[in-house]
């Protein structure tokens, strides 16, 4: 994984320490979190990072920190998380990172959090066992944020 | 009716119906109410009188959270997601009851954005996910605790892809067993 090159669509722009921020939708009755039989450890389902058409929404800390927010204000519902990754992990997976501020098309295109959306891109060519290997790869390296569900299973 | 192999007898019904003793289901029935509204939209499934209780009871976990998962409208994760599809929902039926037996722990199932679904089981950082796509096409990887590869392959049906079910049975017998072996140690 060290030796992989970005994608070339990557924006070397965004240095390898950024954060990443990524929202885990729920579902109302549930959320996209799979947890372990045997250690309780949680992390997010690998579904939870499939991409779109135009690749997987993520928000830039650096960004949201310039205009004075944070991952909390990523959240939309209550039961939402948040997870973080460093820019470099996705580039290590043959992805790359690309700002897409203000994506249009959404019901909250005005919120201010939109000027840090970015977009990990690079799955179009990737055969269904990368993709799922990949997927995979990022859910198991990403750390929580926010994890409403942790806070509810506490004792 | 539909026979899909063998042992496995799979028919969908308009309504609920009483079947004929020929007709009996020789492992399950899934039968299907035309949905006329979306929060209509339901799976159910018979079992035969030869299904073991423990494995009844993870089956009927795994409808129940489908069924759940049916009811979610378009766009639930807020970014345009699709409805699960009925169609995806019977599929991961016959996976669980392909790769499934008396021990089985019970999987986890999530919803996918492009209205497939996912059915994960994790135990000890060993994985095992079937990937079930809106129309059908399965994938699916297993690992073990460090990341390395131990079972995948893509795959339209399951009933041509005997060595991929064989190697995924293995394997999730070996997290069943590793989860039982926790419990035991931890009572």
């Amino acid at each position: 994984m060290d030796d992989a090159l970005p994608h070339p669509e990557d924006d070397s722009s965004i240095s390898d320490d950024e954060v990443l921020y990524r929202r885990i939708a729920d579902y109302g009755s549930g959320d996209l979190v799979v947890v372990d039989a045997i250690t309780g450890h949680r992390r997010p389902s690998s579904g939870a990072f499939k991409s779109d058409d135009d690749g997987i929404s993520v928000y830039l800390n650096g960004v949201l920190s310039e205009i004075g927010l944070g991952p909390n204000d990523l959240v939309r519902a209550p039961q939402n998380a948040v997870v973080a990754l460093r820019a470099t992990v996705p580039r290590q997976l043959s992805l790359g990172v690309v700002r897409h501020a203000w994506p249009t098309g959404t019901d909250d295109d005005d919120h201010p959090r939109n000027a840090a959306h970015a977009l990990i891109v690079g799955f179009l060519g990737l055969s269904g066992k990368e993709r799922r290997r990949t997927q995979k790869a990022l859910a198991q390296l990403c750390t929580w944020v926010i994890d409403p569900g942790a806070r509810k299973s506490d004792p | 009716m539909t026979t899909i192999s063998e042992r496995l007898l799979i028919g969908i019904a308009t309504a609920p119906q009483p079947w004929s003793s020929h007709q009996q289901p020789t492992q399950f029935l899934i039968q299907r109410d035309m949905a006329s509204r979306d929060d209509q939209r339901k799976i159910a499934v018979t079992f035969s009188q030869n299904y073991r209780p423990a494995k009844l009871d993870l089956m009927n976990l795994a409808v129940g959270k489908l069924n759940q998962l049916l009811q979610l409208e378009r766009n639930w994760d807020a970014l345009g997601a699709m409805q699960v599809s009925e169609t995806a929902a019977l599929t991961a039926i016959r996976w669980l009851d392909l790769l499934s037996d008396d021990e089985t722990f019970s999987p986890q199932i999530f919803p996918l954005p492009n209205g497939g679904v996912q059915v994960e089981w994790l135990a000890g950082g060993e994985s095992l996910e079937i990937e079930i796509g809106p129309k059908n096409n399965v994938g699916v990887l297993g690992s073990d605790a460090v990341g390395n590869v131990l079972v995948e392959g893509d795959y339209p049906d399951p009933q041509g892809s005997s060595e991929l079910i064989m190697s995924a049975r293995k394997h999730l017998s070996a997290l069943s067993g590793a989860v039982r072996a926790a419990a035991r140690s931890r009572t």
